[in-house]
């Protein structure tokens, strides 16, 4: 945690907060996929991330980040005291990609917290924020595929062998679709791990 | 016993004055050549050791396997209610199902350990 000049510990994920607050004071609560783009602009979210580039964004953002053999019925948890923020993720987690998926759930709820110290809560009072932080999740890894599959594209369309250049548009467009549907059915691939897991 | 004595940080001589118990006779007891002590020593001992009197009665052989798993259970209950009506302290998981299990009650009542740097649970 970065200490400020006075002595005090310095919240990074307050300050993103009072930043999205500020900015969308007039239409609160904001959409989860406006809160996602602002998320992955700020925390530097890219679609494949490795646990320890994860573990290092989080670290950026005073929060401790680790992997753990986790009771069967959970996939992560976050805790949270005075200024010390900890998520731990499952590490038998089979379904690709469904680290990040689990960071981003947490660390809604992470947000949830710091919206309702600043008396700005996005959840009503029958609203889950289960259901939103994967809203979220989903809305993020989307965010982060939309920007990052342009720069892939780029890269195949600099390829000047015509049918290699073919090929690679082919194999982008076949990861992108299963990118896509991984985001929206995460959920649906995490329970077809756990069965296998069993 | 020594190896909880030892965790203690505690000598022969403290546990003596602390317990009210011989220093020989705790001896005795760690190296087995005495038969379990009367529960009112044990319950001396476990506060001296600052554990659940129960633990001590089962590890003696008064109390059944069963009750030591019920207090464990109770345990890890009592101290994850604690946990959830602390205001100061926040977590959620990201649940397979609806119901909460007991490790993860008492995975939470340990982050919350860490974190606070109280402890709640004593052994369980």
């Amino acid at each position: 945690m970065q200490l400020l000049t006075d002595g005090t510990e310095k919240n990074p994920l307050l300050d993103f907060c009072l930043r999205v607050v500020s900015q969308d004071v007039e239409k609160w609560p904001p959409k989860e996929e406006a809160l996602a783009e602002a998320f992955v602009d700020w925390f530097g979210f890219h679609s494949f991330l490795t646990r320890d580039a994860m573990k290092q964004l989080c670290r950026a953002k005073g929060v401790r980040l680790s992997f753990d053999s986790l009771p069967q019925d959970i996939r992560g948890i976050h805790c949270s005291f005075q200024n010390k923020k900890e998520i731990v993720i499952t590490e038998n987690e089979l379904a690709p990609c469904a680290d990040s998926h689990t960071l981003l759930h947490e660390f809604r709820e992470l947000l949830e917290n710091e919206f309702m110290v600043l008396g700005r809560a996005t959840i009503g009072a029958k609203d889950s924020l289960e259901v939103q932080a994967e809203i979220f999740a989903i809305a993020c890894r989307i965010e982060a595929g939309k920007r990052q599959f342009p720069v892939f594209l780029e890269m195949a369309s600099s390829v000047e062998k015509r049918w290699v250049r073919y090929l690679g548009y082919a194999c982008l467009g076949v990861f992108a679709l299963a990118y896509f549907f991984s985001c929206i059915y995460m959920r649906q691939m995490e329970e077809i791990g756990s069965e296998a897991h069993r | 016993m020594r190896r909880l004595r030892k965790s203690r940080g505690l000598t022969l001589k403290q546990v003596e004055t602390q317990a009210k118990v011989s220093n020989a006779y705790i001896s005795q007891i760690e190296r087995g050549l005495r038969r379990p002590p009367h529960p009112e020593i044990l319950r001396r001992l476990a506060k001296t050791y600052d554990v659940e009197h129960r633990q001590l009665l089962i590890a003696a052989g008064y109390l059944e396997e069963d009750s030591a798993e019920a207090i464990k259970r109770r345990q890890v209950e009592e101290a994850y209610q604690h946990v959830i009506t602390d205001p100061s302290f926040r977590h959620g998981t990201r649940l397979k199902g609806t119901r909460v299990s007991l490790d993860t009650k008492r995975l939470i009542v340990e982050m919350y350990e860490k974190l606070t740097e109280r402890k709640l649970l004593k052994g369980a």
